[in-house]
């Protein structure tokens, strides 16, 4: 009879062990299955090849159109006609799936009344949403889907045009894999690891393609006139000149790592970061951050740091910091000094942290995943003494983890997007004023949430 | 520019630079060094799966169930992985997204039963022949009575072989109050199984 503890102890063991044979395992050909099976980033059939001869089919193309542009009367030639002003206020999220059915929507959402109006499917699309940009006019969402097509998505009439194949997928996902230069003129989509597409806003077609090698992640100056490109490993920092998309000369860094080149732009414009290893191959290497003065293109000796985790810069760009094992690690951008990690203490490190910083460069926040019961946080940081204020709890179901956090316009609501799975799939973006402490109602989106751009 | 072995640029996209482990988990070091995060979850689906395939299903009862909680854990980790900055947290983060995802299970559950709609039979119910003994029958019933923070850590205890440090993280509890749950919910069993065995 069971009762003794080791009895009991036992019998459970046999119990789960029962429990257990009723798995047989077969090993699916060794894959995950498909829905954790991320599209994987599918070139198309003429792969390399292809890409050499782009500079003369585009130089065919953009003739044939200059041809058929002097044909067609001005009438009935599209471009900017006087168009109502896009809405105002407005959060467009963008959602997909990441299984055979690679869905992708956009999902206009009024931040005044935080309701989602009805998605907008993006039609001939495959493999699920990796990234977008708003044109400065509010007028146009450009999403990018993981196989490299990129649809405009008309934010007054909210319906979706064709979608612009550009080759490749981004090989990322985020805020790294899109960007809009300033004037609205031109998108440059980072197509790891061949280089950059170029589209063109006004025909909403392919303009080109840059190539670089290994490239990696890529920022663009504030000002809009130069782009940043970064290999693997960062070694190299290529600066691309947007008005000719011509490359200029490599910036080398001495950075020696194989690893991501992670490059960050300070908000001020006049510096950027790039993150990697060096030291020797083959030995223990550290990890540092290089800064590049984007005025003489030099690189400055590297700011020795110990994570490697993405930076956050904040937006007075004198500070920056990066998720660390158990904390968050300043970094000091005047003196180029390393801080102490800031500890966390009492929060599960699930291994990922996102960070915010406020407009005022005061308040640094983490998102951090739930433990147990309890809920997840957005816990707040004293940038000037390193200490935790109260946290922001977000009161959102134990199940629920947060994925991560983008800043809407001017940096004062934090979106918090959540993927609670289930069937069907729905997710939800939480808006949280970190500041006041206020949650608003979690706004329900289908599919996964993945990204968000606004137009205040 | 990089050797030939690391001319993929998506190597390492997940790595922070990996600080040898004690080589005390050979997978922790192959999650790391595998190349692309795809392959990454690849290699945890196939060493870990069917492990936290069974955990779900002590926890769900069903293995219809039991998968598509697996399976939303490994696409939420397909998706966290950019942002991990400790790839050797991957199996922590599956670990607790699948008792999560049981949780939610629980939660649709209770929900639905006021809309009277059925679910697949329990492995452990009496309609279920799923079992082999009848013995473990009865004392998966009795596991399932317990409150839901000893259910899941009979499961993490007996399925997964965890430690009560690492329960205590993947359930974000204290390691004193796994202990102390995991030592009452014996000694409950134990009360309930005198009369039933």
């Amino acid at each position: 009879m069971p009762t003794e503890l080791t009895d009991i102890d036992d019998v459970l063991r046999r119990a789960y062990a029962d429990l257990a044979g009723t798995v047989q395992w077969q090993d699916r050909s060794g894959q995950a299955p498909s829905p954790a099976r991320p599209a994987r980033r599918r070139r198309i059939a003429t792969g390399r090849s292809a890409r050499r001869l782009t500079p003369v089919a585009a130089g065919v193309a953009v003739l044939l159109v200059a041809l058929a542009a002097a044909l067609v009367p001005a009438a009935f030639r599209p471009g900017p006609q006087p168009a109502a002003p896009a809405p105002r206020n407005m959060a467009y999220a963008v959602a997909g799936t990441y299984d055979g059915t690679g869905r992708s929507s956009v999902i206009p959402i009024r931040l005044g009344t935080g309701r989602a109006l009805a998605a907008i499917p993006l039609r001939g699309t495959t493999g699920g949403p990796a990234g977008a940009v708003i044109t400065p006019n509010g007028r146009t969402v450009y999403v990018a889907t993981v196989h490299g097509q990129v649809t405009p998505v008309n934010t007054t009439t909210r319906k979706a045009g064709r979608p612009i194949w550009i080759g490749g997928g981004p090989g990322a996902m985020g805020s790294a894999v899109m960007v809009i230069t300033p004037d609205g003129r031109t998108i440059y989509v980072l197509e790891a690891p061949y280089g950059v597409a170029v589209v063109n806003v006004a025909s909403n077609t392919a303009a080109g393609f840059i190539k670089i090698r290994d490239a990696e992640g890529f920022v663009i100056t504030p000002d809009g006139k130069t782009l940043y490109v970064s290999n693997t490993g960062g070694s190299m920092v290529t600066p691309v000149d947007t008005r000719t998309n011509s490359v200029l000369r490599a910036v080398r860094t001495g950075l020696t790592g194989s690893g991501p080149g992670r490059i960050t732009m300070a908000p001020d414009g006049k510096t950027l970061y790039v993150l990697g290893e060096r030291g020797p191959l083959n030995s223990r290497r550290s990890t540092a951050i290089v800064p590049i003065r984007t005025s003489t293109n030099k690189a400055l000796p590297p700011i020795v740091s110990t994570s490697y985790s993405p930076m956050t810069i904040s937006p007075d760009s004198k500070m920056a910091y990066q998720a660390a094992d158990d904390g968050v690690l300043p970094v000091n951008l005047i003196a180029h000094t390393v801080g102490k990690v800031i500890k966390l203490s009492g929060v599960p490190d699930l291994g990922y942290y996102s960070l915010a910083i406020s407009p005022d460069s005061r308040t640094l926040y983490v998102l951090v995943p739930p433990a147990g019961d309890k809920t997840n946080e957005v816990l707040r940081i004293n940038t000037a003494t390193d200490a935790r204020e109260t946290p922001v709890k977000l009161r959102t179901p134990a199940s629920w983890m947060a994925d991560g956090m983008v800043p809407g316009p001017g940096g004062r609501t934090l979106y918090v997007f959540f993927n609670p799975g289930g069937n069907p799939q729905t997710g939800s973006i939480l808006p949280v004023n970190p500041a006041t402490g206020r949650v608003a109602k979690p706004i329900r989106v289908p599919d996964f949430p993945v990204y968000a751009v606004f137009h205040g | 520019m990089t050797d030939a072995i690391h001319a993929d640029p998506r190597r390492g996209r997940i790595s922070a630079p990996t600080v040898p482990t004690g080589g005390e988990d050979p997978l922790r070091q192959t999650a790391a060094d595998a190349a692309d995060p795809a392959d990454v979850v690849g290699l945890l689906y196939r060493e870990h799966g069917a492990a936290l395939v069974r955990t779900a299903l002590a926890l769900v009862g069903d293995r219809p169930t039991a998968e598509d909680v697996v399976q939303d854990a490994f696409a939420g980790l397909y998706r966290a992985l950019p942002r991990l900055h400790a790839p050797d947290k991957a199996l922590a983060y599956l670990r607790a997204s699948v008792v999560n995802g049981c949780r939610s299970v629980h939660r649709a559950r209770l929900r639905s039963f006021s809309r009277r709609t059925e679910h697949a039979t329990e492995v452990w119910s009496a309609e279920s022949a799923a079992l082999a003994r009848e013995e473990s029958r009865l004392a998966l019933q009795a596991v399932a009575r317990l409150p839901r923070r000893a259910r899941e850590v009979l499961a993490l205890r007996y399925l997964l072989d965890l430690g009560d440090a690492e329960i205590a993280a993947a359930l974000g509890v204290s390691k004193a109050t796994v202990s102390s749950t995991a030592s009452r919910a014996l000694s409950a069993l134990a009360r309930q199984l005198k009369e039933e065995l």
